[in-house]
C-alpha cells in the first residue's frame, strides 16, 4: 500500500520531509510561503484511521507535518540547516468532526511567533469549507549538530 | 500607559495565562523558580505581552529575562521607545 501511495504524493513533499507513508499524511502542497502553508490529503486507511475515521492524533500529525514542511522549506531557502522539530505543546485545540476515509482534508498552519528555539503556530484542518479542527501548536526546533534533547529536564 | 498600568497588565497576563498567584507577583520573583514557568512558556509569554501591550519585543529584549521585574523593565523600555 505504501509504495502505491507514494506515487500520488507531490515529489517536493517527499524531498522536503523525511516522513513516508503510512505515517506521512500530506499529498499535495496547495500554498507555501515564509509564514504559512496549506497541504491537502485524502484520508486513507492506515495508522491515523480508526473505525473508518481519521482520529485526533492523525489530524494533529497532519498539521505538524505541514508545519515541518513550512519550517524546512524556509530554512532551505535561507540557506541555513534544517532543524529537527518536536511538537511540545497543544493549546486550545478543538476537534469538531473527524473526517472519514475517502474525504479530502486540508491542513493549514500559520506562524504566530518564533522565538528561538520555539515556534508557535495557528493550525486548522478543513474539509472543503467545513472546519474540522483548530488550535495552536508549539514546536521546539533543535539546531542541527546538537545531541538529541532529553525528554525531561535533568534534576538540578 | 503609565508604568503602573503596564505592571498591572503584565500581572494580569501572569495570572490568567500562567495561573500564577497574585501574591507571588513581586519584581524579584524568578520566572522559573518562583512562578513556575519553564522554557516552553517563553514564546507564549512574549505573544501574550505583545498582544496585550500592542508592542513587538525582539529577541535581544527577551533574552536574559529572569525575573518579573525584568519583564516590567523591558516592556516599559520598549513602550517608551515606541512612544518617542
Amino acid at each position: 500500500m505504501s509504495g502505491g501511495h507514494v506515487k500520488n504524493i507531490d515529489r517536493s513533499i517527499l524531498h522536503d520531509l523525511d516522513h513516508r507513508p503510512p505515517i506521512l499524511c500530506l499529498d499535495q502542497i496547495l500554498h507555501n510561503d515564509s509564514t504559512s502553508a496549506r497541504c491537502r490529503h485524502t484520508v486513507v486507511a492506515g495508522p491515523h484511521v480508526h473505525d473508518g475515521v481519521m482520529w485526533e492524533a492523525g489530524l494533529i500529525e497532519g498539521m505538524a507535518q505541514t508545519t515541518a514542511l513550512l519550517k524546512g522549506r524556509a530554512a532551505r531557502e535561507a540557506g541555513i540547516p534544517v532543524q529537527v522539530g518536536m511538537l511540545v505543546g497543544l493549546k486550545n485545540l478543538a476537534f469538531h468532526r473527524q473526517p472519514t476515509v475517502g474525504e479530502v482534508v486540508t491542513f493549514e498552519v500559520e506562524i504566530i511567533r518564533s522565538l528561538e528555539p520555539m515556534t508557535l503556530v495557528k493550525c486548522a484542518t478543513r474539509c472543503g469549507d467545513e472546519l474540522l479542527a483548530e488550535g495552536e501548536m508549539k514546536f521546539f526546533l533543535q539546531p542541527m549538530g546538537d545531541p538529541p534533547a532529553a525528554l525531561s529536564d535533568s534534576a538540578e | 500607559m503609565t508604568p503602573s498600568e503596564i505592571y498591572l497588565t503584565i500581572d494580569g497576563i501572569m495570572i490568567e495565562e500562567f495561573e500564577c498567584e497574585a501574591g507571588d507577583l513581586k519584581p524579584e520573583a524568578k520566572l522559573g523558580e518562583d512562578l513556575g514557568l519553564d522554557s516552553l512558556d517563553g514564546v507564549d509569554l512574549v505573544v501574550a505581552l505583545e498582544k496585550a501591550l500592542k508592542c513587538r519585543l525582539n529577541e535581544d529584549e527577551v533574552r536574559g529575562i529572569q525575573t518579573l521585574g525584568d519583564i516590567y523593565e523591558r516592556v516599559c523600555a520598549r513602550l517608551q521607545e515606541a512612544a518617542s
